[in-house]
């Protein structure tokens, strides 16, 4: 019921007046009387808090405090410098290649941290710790403890450890090389050009120029010039006596060798100066090395089979041996 | 008279040949440097390319210390249980050299000095210079050119390919 409901629309008397007056001022009282009691209720809450808030306030105050007094707001400060310096000597390729390396680490750390393999340090750890009672193990010892269930189930263990190592050791390895490789291909040299090995390359060149063996002897030269000699089947003058510096001029015309220089006619006679001192038709290595001359000078100068043309040539037999 | 062909030049011209040399005893190291020899005194273009251990006997230091083994070598006179007996391949090596210098067969240096003077090229394997850390300046001046296997192959076209 509200004032207004009550109070008469047009009132008829002063008592009644006052009787309304007297109602609203009940009414008035009672409502101040709600509002005093929630006042005081607040107040009583605040008096009953205010200790606590005090309380907590003090305690966090001294929690600060025995953190500075135990340094710890010291360490957190070196932390960070640390930081900083790290920060500071790693280049940015580096801190790229380590958030590259992020994911990876977060699974190494997962896989490093399961209950199994924690389960294992720990046990490896209290071994460890107690290692200066260990006795020494020497071969025998060995030996003696492979036959041991348990070790052989550990040396399974560091072998597969070690495969995986030295896999992965490869792979970074390879991964080092491929990235330090970039364009240059090998560290040696691949050609290098001496002085010494150009005639050797003319050598090379006149290969196939002029076959060795040419046409059979006799030829036409030979047969105008001396047609009573004979010859091998391979070409070679059958009695090295006949011999005769015109007759090396005509088998040298008749087998497409050309004309025989004065240095070649030296050669040819070195040759059978060898011939005569030891029975038998020089080689290359014995021209070279009883005759004198060069071996690289042989190869310029006959420059197709030098051995077996320098012996055709001198009038010789075919030289033998393999060297 | 039959015309004499020594050698059947191939109708495509100049008939060529290839060792490949990748073992160090002189019984493996001879018959390369032989038969390139022949190959050249006979109008053969000839080269060799040494790889892996037969890099030894290009390689200036070991040269002159290559041996023969009697080890594993099934035409070895002497038993096996004892071939690898201490000394035993200084006496085979000893024994095989006294022979070769009989039959005037020139040492594994001056060999290679004369078929590369007879136009032989040389050739070191890179791959192999990489593995056993040599350098072009650990090996003979004789050598030509370090190679690839690849370019090797374009080196001797044409080529018989004999692996020694």
């Amino acid at each position: 019921m509200t004032v207004h409901e009550n109070a008469p629309a047009t009132p008829a008397t002063t008592d009644e007046r006052l009787a309304a007056i007297e109602a609203r001022l009940d009414r008035i009282t009672g409502a101040l009387d709600v509002l005093t009691t929630a006042e005081a209720k607040r107040a009583e809450f605040i008096d009953e808090m205010w200790p606590i808030v005090c309380r907590a306030g003090i305690a966090a105050a001294q929690g600060l405090d025995t953190v500075e007094k135990e340094g710890w707001l010291d360490t957190a400060r070196a932390a960070g410098r640390i930081f900083q310096t790290l920060l500071n000597h790693t280049s940015n390729e580096e801190i790229d290649e380590l958030a590259d390396s992020v994911l990876s680490i977060k699974d190494a750390v997962r896989a490093m941290t399961q209950p199994e393999v924690v389960a294992i340090f720990e046990e490896a750890g209290e071994v460890l710790q107690d290692a200066d009672h260990l006795e020494p193990v020497g071969p025998t010892g060995l030996l003696r403890a492979s036959s041991d269930a348990d070790v052989q189930r550990g040396l399974a263990v560091l072998l597969e450890l070690l495969r995986h190592a030295g896999k992965a050791t490869r792979e970074v390895s390879h991964r080092k090389t491929e990235r330090a490789r970039g364009t240059r291909r090998s560290p040696v040299v691949r050609t290098r050009s001496v002085a010494v090995n150009v005639p050797q390359v003319q050598a090379v060149a006149h290969v196939g120029v002029a076959p060795a063996s040419g046409p059979p002897l006799p030829g036409a030269q030979v047969t105008a010039l001396a047609p009573e000699l004979t010859f091998t089947g391979d070409g070679f003058l059958t009695d090295a006596d006949k011999w005769t510096e015109p007759l090396a001029t005509a088998m040298a015309a008749d087998t497409g060798f050309g004309n025989v220089s004065a240095r070649q006619m030296e050669i040819l006679l070195a040759a059978r100066k060898v011939y005569g001192e030891t029975g038998a038709s020089p080689n290359i290595r014995r021209l070279s090395v009883r005759g004198g001359v060069p071996v690289r000078e042989l190869y310029q100068l006959f420059p197709q089979a030098p051995g077996k043309t320098v012996a055709r040539l001198a009038g010789l037999p075919k030289p033998a041996g393999c060297v | 008279m039959s015309a004499a062909q020594p050698h059947v030049p191939s109708p495509t011209g100049q008939r060529r040949i290839a060792l490949i040399c990748a073992k160090a005893g002189l019984d493996e190291a001879y018959p390369a440097l032989i038969l390139a020899n022949a190959a050249r005194a006979s109008g053969i273009d000839a080269s060799i390319f040494f790889t892996f251990y037969g890099l030894d006997v290009i390689t200036e230091k070991k040269v002159d210390n290559l041996h023969v083994s009697m080890v594993g070598n099934p035409g070895s006179p002497m038993p096996h249980a004892l071939a690898g007996l201490p000394g035993m391949d200084s006496v085979a090596t000893t024994f095989m050299k006294k022979k070769m210098e009989e039959l005037e067969v020139p040492n594994v240096r001056e060999m290679i000095q004369m078929i590369s003077d007879a136009g032989c090229r040389i050739f070191a394997c890179e791959l192999a210079m990489n593995m056993m850390d040599l350098k072009l300046g650990d090996l003979l001046p004789q050598v030509d050119s370090v190679l690839t296997a690849e370019d090797f192959y374009k080196e001797t076209v044409g080529a018989d390919i004999v692996f020694v």
